[in-house]
């Protein structure tokens, strides 16, 4: 007996001893991993994102910005205490919790302090009728009522997430799967359950841990009711949902002027958003940004910046210069070191790696001018005389002929990138889709007639570089010089059948003129002679390689360059036959943008190359060096087709509209372009002839003037019923052009 | 023999260590409990005076008459056991049942009881030594154990398992018998893990999460984020103790375990490593040791078999609780509800600790001569 007795200290000391070595491994061996494991549990590292660098036009006004705005915010753990005392010696208000949000019942009031500073005791205490919150929801403009109201509704939030937080950490069950679990139970029953309902679930593991389950429900009550919350979306008392996400400046004065907190447990809270002072002007060249739209973006932003780094609230260009510079513009996370507090609160911050601001981006343009040819193209494209889906339609785009700086540009129907972005940028994704899917359409089909890329259009998409259309007649610039340089012989003499449809081929139809040349082509926009010289027989086949070969050489149907994301290639057919080269011939059948016409205009006026075009001056201080496309073009059949185009503005088909005062001195030279309107979608399909209209009107060229910087220039009017380009378009140019040279 | 006679024949040896590991308890919660709203430190010097007058009652009369009342005293504690199933505190079944305006854990006291039954049962009995003498005093165990698994209180259930086997290990049963039987029992024990209803989600859950945090990396960082939130914290608080205990330099020692839960009850000794680091804790060790030494010698100066078998069992309680819980809190064994003796904080169970060193006292101060009956082998 007395053996097995100490067989059985014996196994007892063993154990003991091997405790005792699991003790000495912990507290010696690996005593400064668990020193570690503790810090990381005490403090805790967040990333706080960069903010973007700016986008600024010439001039230096702001057209994208991170900017700090004041918004309402909530805080429970105030409004949680707000019950008012005050002290009948020294008239201090002190502030009691109600019972109610910390367990208790919930109509027993708050106690008064039991002493005061003052030294007085608690029966000195009077109490304060509760406050009135109707000077704030008038501020804010906002029904009476709205504030309690979701307060509470909140509050009853942050309690059910505190009863499942205790389940998570006592139990050691998700809280993904405590949340699903309460979506099974409210599909089950189809009633809400809140959050201590679900957690009576696992009252059988709470029972006889009380210490535990009040050690969770104390830290995960410090930890909720401490943080503000984002206070924008109301349920007002009588139904319906108020957005609030900027406060009015009295609201604000309000609050911040708050000492007798009779506004407690609401704050004012700056947040930094990214905004777009100029609103929808310049929109699509300045672009948005969005959040990440997809893991593989948000991977590579954390490939670049450690893990963790990207938050929710970081933003990426998705569009225009956005998107282009998204690189320079990014500003750079920061680290924040938060560690809890004596009431195991995370309240103390120190920076551990300052965000840095991402580059500023200095564009070429000016938001005055900007405004002046939104004016301009908004005065000219108007819903009376609109025959497309949508709102009127057009885009106005300038830019230096020599470098490619691009000057101004506007359009319209436009957006703000403040308030709809969301919707933008949703519209954006779709109408790529559409619009890749029409191009891809388009190569396949070798594009033997219909111009199918041209989807109906939506607001999100520019139409200054993303939406092409039929140049029409402005075309003509092209084919001019195409059959000039080509050596082929021309008709200097042409007689043209105008209107008549007795003479074959019957189309194109032409205005009524006298006989023309090559000048008197560009200057009356005659179609008959571009139509019969492209597909003249003697040199059809020729001309099958040759206009595609032009269209190349002056960018056509390839993208720009422009610093955007999202620009457009517009089309053109690869291997035309005669019919198609009538049409081509005459800008029809084929897609431009206004800034590949712009270039093209560039190219009339600097002689020798195609510009680059690119919006921004500098990047971070660094200039962005123009580039050229050189293309070789003979000096003789440029000079003709400046004189044409000069004609064209002098005594053709825009003749009289730069004949204004601001513009004395200014050399204007263009061509006209009325263009049918055949892309699908554009107009409802009719039985009517499609030369009927309605038709895109444009106006190309440049303008020159001793001692200023030559302008090139490209406006078109969408899918008008009524006018032509001379008439509609170009005062748009005529319009800006005074402005611009006058200032 | 009158209370005084043997108090004067008691082996203070006893009692003096339960007291001092009692105050090394009570510090040790004062710690772990500072910052909260109830006074648990002196909530137990005042269970301790109550344990010091309950062991002064079993003091009282003569051992073999407490060991007589049994049959008494075990229906009494299994009928405890059934009223906690359908009276027990709490929205379902609890642990707990009130008295007055105390709560009492009737499983605390069925330990103790068990004890005197198994000791009243084995005493004169050779039936042990062959294997179906194993049948009478599992099924004492037995009905206590499934009555203490379905409140549910898993911790307390499985000490009674090795109370058993102690016993009869002290009593001569063959070694082969008792390790077949350990055998049987795991196996079953693992089996009635799967079924339906016999464990609760989160036992069986803290069971399998145990197992794998030692075999699978990936598990172990599951078990880590979910079920051992309490062990990590545990493990963490002991591993910043080092040397000699968290400085103040380093935050002390309440700022080191405020995130253990159940500082105060099962995971005390945590809050003590860190105070006291290594050098604590074998001092701590050597405490119990000499304490479980003191109980088990007073078992070797008693031949009466129910006196050896009450103090044997009283030992056998008290270092499979210590084993238990400092096992797991060191992640030894998994996490299951077992007080650490004289530490932990609880009415019942620092009550039925010093029952229990009432008990002992109460044998050491009181061996009869028996006559005339089968004493037991002293091999």
């Amino acid at each position: 007996m007395r053996r097995r007795l100490f067989v059985l200290y014996l196994a007892v000391c063993a154990a003991l001893l091997a405790i005792e070595v699991r003790v000495f491994h912990l507290q010696v061996v690996s005593h400064e991993r668990w020193v570690a494991e503790a810090a990381a549990y005490r403090s805790q590292e967040h990333t706080v994102a960069g903010p973007r660098g700016r986008i600024v036009d010439a001039d230096g006004a702001a057209l994208a910005e991170d900017r700090a705005t004041v918004r309402l915010a909530f805080v429970p753990g105030e409004w949680a205490s707000r019950e008012r005392f005050r002290c009948g010696a020294c008239g201090a208000v002190s502030f009691r919790a109600s019972p109610r949000w910390y367990g208790g019942p919930a109509d027993r009031p708050a106690t008064p302090p039991r002493r005061c500073s003052c030294g007085a005791s608690r029966d000195r205490f009077e109490r304060l009728p509760e406050e009135d919150l109707a000077p704030l929801e008038d501020a804010l403009g906002v029904p009476s009522g709205t504030l309690s109201h979701a307060a509470d509704e909140t509050m009853r939030d942050v309690g059910d997430e505190i009863e499942l937080t205790v389940v998570s950490q006592v139990v050691g069950v998700r809280m993904a799967t405590l949340r699903t679990k309460r979506r099974q139970l409210e599909d089950e029953t189809g009633r809400p359950w809140s959050g201590a309902e679900v957690a009576s679930r696992w009252r059988d593991e709470l029972e006889g841990r009380e210490f535990y389950v009040e050690d969770a429900r104390q830290q995960a009550r410090a930890d909720l009711y401490g943080r503000p919350v984002a206070f924008e979306r109301f349920e007002v008392p009588s139904g319906g949902t108020l957005v609030l996400k900027s406060i009015p400046a009295e609201a604000e004065r309000l609050l911040e002027l708050d000492r007798d907190g009779r506004y407690r447990g609401l704050r004012t809270e700056a947040v930094v958003q990214r905004s777009y002072p100029r609103r929808g002007l310049l929109a699509h060249a300045v672009g948005v940004v969005t959040p990440f739209r997809d893991r593989a973006e948000r991977d590579a932003y954390e490939a670049e910046f450690g893990k963790g780094s990207a938050l929710p609230q970081t933003r990426v260009g998705r569009t225009g210069l956005e998107g282009a510079y998204e690189e320079a513009l990014r500003g750079r996370p920061g680290r924040l070191r938060s560690e809890r507090d004596a009431d195991g609160l995370f309240t103390v911050r120190t920076v551990v790696q300052a965000p840095r601001r991402g580059a500023d981006v200095v564009t070429h343009l000016r938001a005055d001018a900007c405004e002046h040819a939104y004016q301009a193209l908004l005065s000219a494209a108007t819903a009376d005389g609109y025959g497309g889906h949508g709102p009127p339609s057009g885009a106005f785009f300038a830019m230096d002929p020599d470098t490619g700086a691009v000057l101004a540009m506007a359009e319209t129907p436009t957006f703000d990138p403040n308030v709809s972005l969301s919707e933008v940028t949703q519209r954006i994704d779709e109408d790529e889709d559409t619009l890749a899917q029409g191009e891809a359409w388009y190569e396949a089909s070798k594009a033997e007639t219909a111009l199918r890329p041209l989807q109906r259009p939506s607001v999100a998409l520019s139409r200054v570089s993303r939406i092409a259309v039929e140049p029409g007649s402005a075309m003509k610039i092209v084919t001019v010089l195409a059959l000039l340089e080509s050596g082929h012989p021309v008709p200097e003499e042409y007689a043209c059948a105008g209107e008549s449809r007795a003479v074959e081929p019957k189309y194109p139809k032409c205005h009524t003129h006298g006989l023309v040349g090559p000048e008197g082509v560009l200057a009356y926009s005659c179609n008959r002679w571009c139509a019969d010289c492209a597909s003249d027989r003697a040199w059809r086949g020729l001309h099958t390689t040759l206009f595609p070969a032009w269209a190349q050489r002056f960018g056509l149907a390839a993208r720009s360059g422009l610093d955007v994301v999202g620009e457009g290639r517009g089309v053109y057919p690869r291997a035309p036959d005669g019919i198609l080269l009538r049409q081509l011939s005459i800008g029809q059948s084929m897609g431009a943008t206004p800034v590949q016409m712009a270039r093209v205009a560039s190219a009339v006026q600097n002689g020798g190359w195609l510009p680059v075009p690119h919006i921004a001056a500098t990047v971070g201080g660094r200039p962005v060096e123009p580039e050229r496309v050189p293309i070789a073009l003979d000096p003789g059949a440029l000079a003709r087709v400046r004189t044409g185009m000069r004609g064209c503005v002098t005594y053709g088909t825009a003749k009289h509209i730069f004949e204004r005062p601001e513009l004395a001195g200014v050399v204007v030279v263009g061509k006209t372009g009325t263009a049918t309107a055949t892309g699908l979608d554009w107009v409802e399909p009719t039985d009517k002839d499609p030369s009927d209209g309605p038709w895109h009107l444009w106006f190309v060229g440049y303008a020159e003037k001793p001692g200023a910087r030559p302008v090139a220039f490209a406006v078109v009017l969408h899918a008008r019923t009524r006018g032509v380009g001379g008439d509609e378009a170009a005062p748009v140019v005529a319009a800006f052009l005074s402005w611009w040279f006058a200032s | 023999m009158t209370i005084a006679d043997r108090l004067r024949k008691a082996p203070w040896s006893v009692p003096i260590l339960a007291v001092a590991l009692t105050a090394v308890g009570v510090t040790t919660i004062a710690t772990a409990a500072e910052g909260h709203p109830v006074e648990y430190a002196w909530m137990q010097v005042r269970w301790a005076f109550v344990g010091a007058a309950a062991a002064l009652l079993v003091l009282a009369p003569a051992y073999l008459r407490i060991v007589a009342a049994w049959p008494v005293l075990y229906a009494l504690g299994t009928s405890l056991l059934v009223v906690v199933l359908f009276k027990g505190t709490g929205q379902s079944a609890g642990r707990w049942i009130g008295v007055g305006g105390f709560r009492m854990q009737p499983s605390e006291f069925m330990k103790l009881l068990l004890v005197v039954a198994l000791a009243a049962t084995l005493r004169y009995s050779r039936e042990h030594r062959r294997l179906r003498g194993f049948a009478r005093p599992m099924v004492l165990v037995l009905v206590p154990f499934l009555l203490v698994v379905r409140q549910p209180d898993l911790g307390t259930a499985v000490l009674f398992v090795p109370l058993f086997f102690a016993l009869l290990y002290a009593a001569g049963a063959r070694g082969t018998h008792l390790a077949g039987v350990a055998l049987a029992g795991v196996v079953a024990a693992v089996g009635l893990a799967f079924v339906p209803g016999v464990l609760k989600d989160y036992q069986r859950d803290r069971l399998f999460a145990f197992v794998a945090e030692h075999t699978d990396a990936k598990a172990a960082s599951a078990l880590k984020q979910s079920q051992s939130h309490q062990l990590h914290q545990g493990l963490t608080s002991i591993g910043l103790g080092g040397w000699t205990g968290v400085s103040d330099d380093d935050g002390g020692v309440v700022e080191a375990t405020r995130d253990v839960p159940e500082r105060h009850s099962d995971f005390i000794f945590p809050v003590f490593a860190a105070r006291f680091g290594f050098l604590g804790v074998t001092g701590l060790l050597l405490l119990y040791a000499a304490f479980l030494g003191a109980v088990l010698s007073t078992a070797g100066r008693v031949r009466e078999p129910s006196g050896r078998f009450l103090v044997v069992g009283v030992f056998a309680l008290f270092a499979v609780q210590v084993v238990v819980n400092l096992g797991m809190t060191v992640g030894l064994l998994p996490v299951v509800g077992v007080p650490l003796p004289f530490m932990t904080y609880g009415g019942s169970s620092l009550l039925t600790s010093f029952l229990a060193i009432g008990l002992v006292m109460n044998v050491g101060a009181d061996p009869p001569i028996e006559l005339g009956r089968v004493g037991i082998d002293d091999d």
